[in-house]
């Protein structure tokens, strides 16, 4: 299939142009001289296969900063935000914290991380090499508080020959020609969905439960999750109500495994594409490796919505400044090296996408690409480029926690849309107020 | 004066204030355990009830707002009778359930002790590997329970993802734990006199009336001892909601714990936290005291100390 030329790319609000400009320095290329040996600690989240990943990085920080000693620590995402809040009231010590855009706003609300703009002012790092739909999940009030270590994008991974199979075209090549529209998309996961029981196939997984994910289907109807002054949720609202529907669908309509049918297979939804069983995986790249080898893949970025934009949620890791440490401009030192060289080891180690537009076009990124990727490499881009971030408030998942619950009515036909969204809206409104006070 | 005093100091219990402080000293162990980690916490808790705590800024004196909040909160009613619904309908099929398995383990049969120690194993199994053994057997799919309704011609059911099914799932979950129940009950069995069975087979009773008229009533503080503990547990169901649920499907097993958790651990709402428990306590104190009024109805005390 010769790629024709794609839909024009929607421009996210905040999104930065492609054109990638002068890549950062890495500031671990020079030894930095330290005044007095010292020892600091970095928190990252507990991913087992970036372990090793992780342990070379800090090597290599502590090889160029001999007076320096950069230890890591694992901590599971589920307890991170409680562990470092009751550690922040009693005392913990720790000097560089892993964030998350759903957990920078509470740390930067509760004085956990520190604002980094006074740094970046005499900083070589430059900020508009990395994308702003990034950046603005990690400001609070304007200011940022955390830096990407990654820019992970969703896209879909599907099986071609399942695909082929059902005697439809491929939706990589469809999208290409500027056809890969949300009609589309239920035509094929309605087309996909076959069987029953154990032997049944599924179209798609459902999209995971986050508004932070579930925002582009919403955008894409030309809703939208809050409005601008963040003063109250828009989830109810008829374009939300239409993203409602379309996602419930996906169990109503049994495009996707229910959530028991996921925990049965081995690796979860992953499990299932590879077993065969699941043709469309919303995933991002990072996941890539978990794909089995042996399932031929391909991916498509999310289809053209009803309003005729593209999105594509943005999901980041990123590190901030521990309001505690006693190394604060030390810590700035480490932090410095992490958002580059610890991306740069993660692309490498196909466990991350490059979090500068820069490294869009060196050698360490195309040579990650498996051998199918490397066609869709401008599909990356052009969905970094895409992508639209979401600021999250302060307590997201208290806040989230209503949404979900309204979304598992409608999935279950407890409720109709109106009526599960304009309870959560009723629930989550004034949570929303409190935590913005 | 002084020789005149002297006796009367002697008479003073010196020995006796003596013997106090080592009392004292030998219970001090558990005395500075529970100060400082029963009565220390209850008390600060009792006051943090009544401020706004968020665990970072020091605590701001609102009064009683945290508890007219429960009123507003959408959460609390759902969870407050998520958990009296579990409660009304776990403690009696577990006191039924640890009854039936003492009757039929309270025999002199060869390997007896095999079957009831068999039977008490699940209670001294970690509470997580309990949950995960269980999420097997009601995994819609593979699990043990879904296959022996298909066996006698039943389509599987979702167990844990349906809301009407999650609670009672959760029941039948609990009554695998049972054993320390079961114990106490084959205690108070093996304590019930030979001599008054065998006056009621004399005259004439059968073994359903002896269980009836002789061995209920005989047992019956032991009964309402299980009722008490059971009732005081079940208020305080976390762990299997946590592990198995996380409170769902839509908020159908989110319990009363789960969600003063949540409150205080997730949000960081420290005060409102602390007055859900305070109002927890008050529930399960109503309950026992009810208990207490009713049970002097039907408990039956052989010395006769209660009536």
């Amino acid at each position: 299939v010769q790629p024709t030329a794609p839909p024009a790319p929607t421009k996210a609000p905040a999104a930065q142009p492609t054109a990638a400009p002068t890549p950062t320095p890495a500031p671990a290329a020079q030894a930095q001289p330290a005044a007095s040996p010292a020892t600091l600690q970095v928190w990252w989240e507990d991913t087992w296969t970036e372990k090793d990943v992780w342990e070379n990085i800090v090597k290599g920080f502590t090889a160029t900063h001999p007076n320096i000693t950069l230890t890591s620590v694992p901590v599971p995402f589920g307890d991170m935000q409680t562990k470092v809040l009751t550690g922040l009231a009693g005392g913990l010590s720790l000097d560089i914290l892993y964030s998350h855009p759903v957990l920078n706003a509470t740390y930067a609300a509760k004085g956990a991380l520190i604002e980094l703009d006074s740094y970046l002012k005499t900083s070589t790092l430059k900020l508009d090499d990395f994308f702003e739909s990034a950046l603005l999940q990690h400001r609070y009030k304007g200011k940022l508080y955390s830096i990407p270590l990654d820019h992970e994008c969703n896209l879909y991974f599907y099986n071609t020959d399942a695909v082929k199979k059902a005697g439809l075209e491929d939706p990589n090549a469809l999208y290409r020609q500027g056809k890969w529209t949300l009609d589309t998309y239920i035509q094929y996961v309605g087309k996909l969905s076959q069987g029953t029981g154990t032997d049944r196939v599924y179209g798609a997984a459902e999209i995971p439960k986050s508004l932070r994910i579930q925002a582009v289907w919403i955008w894409g109807q030309g809703g939208d999750v809050f409005t601008d002054d963040y003063s109250a949720t828009r989830i109810n609202e008829p374009e939300a109500l239409k993203a409602w529907e379309f996602l419930a669908d996906h169990i109503r309509k049994g495009w996707a495994p229910s959530i028991d049918v996921i925990n049965n297979a081995q690796a979860g939804a992953t499990g299932l594409f590879n077993s065969g069983r699941l043709v469309f995986i919303n995933n991002i790249r990072a996941y890539v490796w978990t794909l089995k080898e042996g399932v031929p893949a391909n991916m498509v970025p999310h289809p053209v919505m009803p309003n005729g934009k593209e999105y594509a949620r943005i999901g980041t890791d990123a590190e901030g400044i521990y309001s505690k440490t006693p190394n604060r401009d030390l810590a700035w030192q480490a932090l410095e090296y992490l958002v580059t060289n610890a991306n740069d080891a993660l692309v490498k180690a196909k466990a991350a996408s490059p979090n500068r537009k820069s490294v869009y076009t060196s050698d360490s990124w195309t040579k990650s690409l498996l051998p199918w990727e490397v066609p869709n490499a401008d599909l990356y881009l052009k969905v970094a480029n895409n992508a639209r971030g979401l600021f999250l408030p302060p307590g997201f998942s208290e806040i989230d926690k209503r949404a979900q619950t309204g979304y598992e009515k409608i999935t279950l036909n407890k409720a109709t849309p109106k009526e599960a969204m304009d309870q959560a809206k009723k629930e989550m409104d004034p949570l929303l107020k409190e935590a913005l006070q | 004066v002084a020789v005149l005093t002297a006796p009367s100091r002697l008479r003073r219990p010196r020995i006796r204030w003596g013997r106090h402080i080592e009392g004292y000293l030998v219970i001090s162990p558990w005395l500075i355990g529970f100060v400082a980690f029963t009565a220390g916490p209850m008390i600060a808790s009792a006051y943090l009830s009544l401020t706004r705590y968020d665990l970072l800024s020091p605590p701001r004196w609102i009064g009683i707002e945290n508890f007219s909040r429960m009123l507003a909160d959408d959460l609390f009613p759902t969870a407050l009778l998520n958990t009296l619904f579990y409660t009304v309908l776990a403690v009696p099929s577990q006191v039924l359930v640890a009854l039936l398995m003492a009757l039929a383990l309270n025999r002199q049969l060869r390997g007896i002790g095999f079957f009831r120690a068999a039977f008490y194993l699940p209670t001294v199994m970690p509470s997580v590997a309990n949950v995960m053994l269980w999420l097997w057997i009601f995994n819609p799919d593979l699990g043990i329970a879904n296959a022996i309704l298909r066996l006698v011609g039943l389509s599987g059911i979702n167990w844990l993802t349906d809301p009407n099914l999650a609670k009672p799932s959760l029941i039948l979950m609990s009554l695998w734990r049972v054993g320390s129940q079961m114990v106490i009950f084959l205690a108070g069995l093996q304590s019930v006199p030979d001599t008054l069975h065998e006056a009621a087979a004399i005259d004439g009773a059968s073994r359903l009336q002896r269980l009836w008229n002789v061995t209920l009533p005989m047992i019956s503080p032991v009964i309402f001892f299980n009722v008490i503990v059971g009732v005081i547990d079940s208020f305080q169901i976390f762990t299997v909601a946590f592990i198995a649920t996380g409170g769902g499907p839509v908020n159908a097993t989110y319990f009363y714990v789960l969600h003063l958790y949540d409150e205080g651990f997730s949000n960081f709402h420290m005060g409102y936290a602390s007055s859900l428990a305070w109002v927890l306590f008050a529930i399960i104190l109503v309950f026992t005291i009810g208990q207490f009024l009713v049970g002097r109805q039907w408990v039956y005390y052989e010395g006769g100390e209660r009536k």
